[in-house]
């Protein structure tokens, strides 16, 4: 192999050993980049001390005629993988982090707090007319609970306490 | 000759490999991806969908994906999987193959990057590496339409672009190990393995296979232990980089431990194992099938084909119908998503793995035998 070529392909590998650890710094600093090389940390631990919190969200939606329905995140986010479920609700309708993005790129709906946009409405509509067909949504509420699961030498208990809710006109 | 210092031997010579070992990961590598993650079918890659979605969901990770504003309309993933159908299957036949690997890398690159932009990354970087590297490693050099149509050209395989997979695939582990001991698993007061299952068993709903098994379990040494092994696995295995005998031993445990996630927390993850294979000498137990023998028949008829007809076919094909394992989806699903051919496939390997560890080691222990026995003298 040409001698130029093989320097190249050493400063390469001598520049990846330093890069590589930048890009894993950088993460700590602002976030994980892509493409990066990583893989799946599972991120932060969530037991402390015999309890588990986890914030989750729970859909609804009520209808004209006054009925309300539940619906699962899998069929309202169809055609995302199981594995963005939990972060697309987290920062698209879970009001505490919506406060912290800001308004980016969102136009405001009147009278709602924290600001959905026209476009996300728009969008909610389509998906629950394909969901329920025949039926007209006009509002959805999502109630985001914080569920503590607590093992203790008796077994384990569930405790579920609503902590926000995002309620959406859909109309 | 000059001599070549550590560095250069550990980049240039110790990860040697032939133009037909490189040749049968290239096979294998394209039947996978065609097969089993099936570009444009599979949950991980109906790209298109994701112009159904809003433009405000779109919360790109840093790096390229911020130069765009939002998600592509539907036709641009469609030409992407056009490429990437048609690339994969000129890797699979060895046609024009690095230019084949570099724009199927680029185009997978491109579409992950967009489905990664709703907040959450899949970590697929060092997978998708794969053709990118090899296309450099030049593994279409044997058991190729392009070995067949330039008979005269060179057959070098260069090896350095399998070191580099080493030390991604490494790093890439190490940080999954130092992410978790940062986060505080290895705290006695805190069980990161459990509280995850946990959050899965009741946030996602997933309470497949030993799952509902597991949750039951309250003994806090033994998910401490758990967490303890995570960790200490993740980050010793920056130093299998040194060898590839020491990253097929840290793969081969690494195996078993991808299928207790499995089992336990039903996330599915057998890419991975794309990258491991990249290191196992594929030649030996190819070619004691005769598998070789078999698919140059084959070949013999292929070649005789005008090579772009038979690409573009088959590429077609690919794109529009998908996998033929992809029926076999339909006999379950996980509760986390994941499916039977998940299940099987990781299952499958763990067996071979077992079954290659236990012929090593009775080979070993029949060798040690040998040795120990007197010597017998026959008259």
């Amino acid at each position: 192999m040409p001698t130029t070529r093989v320097r190249r392909i050493k400063v390469l590998f001598a520049s990846l050993f330093v890069l590589l650890p930048l890009q894993l710094g950088a993460k700590y600093v602002g976030s994980e980049p892509w493409p990066g090389v990583f893989l799946p940390d599972f991120g932060s631990v969530p037991r402390m001390n015999g309890e588990f919190v986890i914030r989750k969200p729970d859909i609804s939606v009520i209808f004209d005629d006054g009925r309300r329905a539940s619906v699962e995140i899998a069929q309202l986010l169809e055609g995302l993988p199981s594995s963005h479920h939990a972060t697309t609700m987290r920062f698209n309708f879970d009001p505490k982090m919506i406060r912290i993005l800001g308004d980016k790129n969102r136009d405001a709906q009147a009278s709602s707090d924290p600001i959905i946009s026209a476009n996300v409405v728009r969008w909610l509509k389509e998906r629950l007319a394909a969901m329920y067909p025949g039926q007209v949504p006009v509002h959805m509420e999502i109630v985001w609970v914080s569920l503590m699961h607590r093992i203790t030498d008796d077994g384990a208990t569930t405790t579920v306490n609503p902590v926000d809710t995002l309620k959406i006109e859909l109309q | 000759m000059e001599r070549q210092s550590k560095f250069e031997q550990w980049i240039f010579s110790r990860f040697d490999t032939t133009p037909e070992a490189l040749g049968y990961y290239r096979i294998l590598f394209a039947l996978y991806m065609l097969l089993i993650y099936a570009p444009g079918h599979s949950i991980q890659s109906r790209f298109p969908l994701i112009s159904s979605f809003p433009d405000e969901f779109f919360h790109p990770p840093f790096g390229p994906m911020r130069l765009f504003s939002g998600f592509p309309d539907a036709y641009v993933f469609e030409v992407l999987l056009v490429l990437i159908n048609v690339g994969l299957v000129a890797i699979l036949v060895g046609y024009r193959t690095r230019m084949a690997s570099v724009v199927t890398a680029v185009s997978l690159f491109i579409c992950h990057g967009f489905s990664y932009s709703f907040g959450k990354i899949n970590h697929w970087a060092v997978i998708l590496c794969i053709p990118l590297l090899m296309a450099f490693a030049n593994w279409g050099a044997a058991c190729s339409f392009d070995a067949r149509r330039n008979p005269d050209a060179k057959k070098d395989v260069e090896s350095w672009p399998i070191a580099l997979l080493a030390l991604l695939l490494c790093f890439a582990m190490f940080t999954a190990g130092f992410q978790k001991l940062t986060a505080g698993w290895l705290d006695p007061s805190t069980q990161a393995v459990q509280g995850h299952m946990i959050r899965v068993f009741f946030i996602d709903r997933v309470q497949g296979l030993l799952a509902p098994f597991f949750i039951d379990i309250h003994d806090r040494l033994f998910w401490e232990i758990l967490d303890y092994v995570s960790v200490s696995f993740e980050l010793a295995f920056l130093l299998a980089m040194l060898h590839p005998a020491l990253i097929r031993l840290f793969a081969g445990f690494a195996t078993f431990f991808h299928l207790g996630i499995l089992l336990i927390l039903n996330i599915a993850y057998h890419p991975i194992f794309l990258v491991y294979a990249a290191f196992v000498n594929w030649q030996g137990p190819l070619d004691s099938l005769r598998l070789p023998t078999r698919f140059s028949k084959i070949f013999d008829s292929i070649r005789m084909l005008p090579p772009v007809p038979v690409v573009l076919l088959a590429g077609a094909f690919f794109y529009l119908v998908g996998s033929p394992l992809l029926p076999l989806n339909h006999l379950g699903t996980l509760p986390s998503g994941g499916s039977v051919l998940d299940l099987i496939l990781m299952s499958a390997v763990s067996i071979g793995v077992l079954f290659v560890a236990l012929r090593k080691m009775i080979g070993a222990y029949s060798r040690m035998r040998g040795v120990m026995r007197p010597s017998m003298t026959v008259r």
